[in-house]
């Protein structure tokens, strides 16, 4: 089976350059003169900038330790926390809305979307609270002595036991 | 930073004419790519002279945007004359090199480009043909071109210097044939 180096560690052999014209031979010599000029009058600037860089590196705090670590966690934070801005946004258009004068829609009246959606919000929290106080104790227990008592009122009827527990299973 | 930085410093005196300007677009270059480095966020892998040198032209570019780049030019360009006619029979390498810089100044940007990236800032035409996402025969061909223009542009300014000085070559032959006769 032949193995496939991977893609990008067999760079494609790049054919000689061909040298310069003779015609422009002498000026590309001057100019390599010039380059070789500036960029050792560059050697001074370069060492001054290196020390400044260094400086700068020393004075400024790391972004992270682990440059991966503050990577996830910036994504982890968009991940929560941009739809938890974007549904506090909508609320808050929600309620700025439905707090103009006029804003809800009359009886009988076309409602808009940002009504619909204003209903839907409530909708979701009563079913919320609903659910919240069927874990609340003392609603379990008035729950719980209601259906006692309908078990007590219907023991005293002339029922077999399956008609019981039929009666019984929506309370359970 | 003892490898690159003078190239950088060379490439930037070329475009922007003022080693002042020169040294803080290079000190802006080594900060941005030392911390960047430092964060990790360098992923060019292998590539590093031609992010090196986009992130420096990038730098130049915005500083001849904030400069006022005609007046800039032209100054240089009379000084590097100026600098020419004076000091013709002192200093010949110095005004070679004025004339060689106020000639490039006339070049067109492209041209400009290609002959500053090679001769100042030492890249190969295999890594310009990186940095500029060219084919090599593209530049090469360019690169033949700008010479040939600079040449034209330097016969042209010579005899604006009145024919004064005489070329460096032509002296040292003198001297050579005076030493074996």
């Amino acid at each position: 089976m032949e193995h496939k180096p991977p893609a990008d560690s067999q760079p494609p052999p790049v054919p000689p350059v061909p040298p310069v014209p003779e015609d422009i031979r002498a000026l590309a010599a001057r100019l390599d003169r010039l380059g070789a000029q500036e960029r050792k009058a560059g050697e001074d600037a370069s060492h001054r900038v290196a020390m400044r860089t260094t400086n700068l590196l020393h004075a400024e705090p790391a972004a992270a330790a682990d440059p991966l670590v503050s990577g996830r966690a910036r994504r982890a934070w968009l991940w929560f926390a941009a739809p938890t801005i974007a549904a506090a946004a909508v609320l808050l258009a929600v309620v700025m809305v439905m707090s103009r004068p006029g804003s809800l829609p009359s009886e009988g009246g076309a409602t808009t979307g940002v009504d619909i959606l204003a209903a839907g919000i409530e909708s979701d929290i009563d079913a919320y609270l609903a659910m919240d106080a069927y874990w609340d104790e003392d609603a379990f227990e008035t729950g719980l002595a209601a259906i006692s008592l309908d078990a007590a009122g219907l023991a005293n009827q002339p029922t077999d036991t399956t008609e019981t527990l039929t009666t019984l299973g929506d309370e359970l | 930073m003892k490898e690159y930085g003078p190239r950088v410093f060379a490439l930037a005196r070329s475009r922007l004419g003022d080693p002042d300007a020169a040294e803080e677009v290079t000190q802006s270059v080594f900060a941005t790519i030392a911390i960047k480095l430092r964060d990790g966020a360098y992923a060019e892998h292998g590539k590093f002279e031609p992010w090196l040198f986009r992130i420096a032209m990038n730098r130049v570019r915005d500083r001849i945007r904030s400069l006022k780049r005609e007046r800039n030019e032209t100054r240089l360009r009379r000084s590097a004359r100026n600098e020419a006619v004076e000091s013709g029979e002192g200093l010949p390498a110095l005004a070679e090199a004025a004339d060689l810089r106020a000639a490039m100044m006339e070049l067109s940007k492209p041209d400009r480009e290609i002959v500053e990236l090679r001769y100042h800032a030492g890249l190969s035409f295999k890594q310009m043909a990186e940095l500029l996402e060219e084919p090599i025969g593209t530049l090469l061909a360019r690169h033949h071109r700008a010479l040939r223009k600079l040449r034209t542009k330097l016969q042209q300014q010579e005899p604006a210097l009145g024919g004064e000085r005489a070329s460096p070559q032509a002296t040292r032959g003198t001297r050579g044939t005076r030493g074996t006769g």
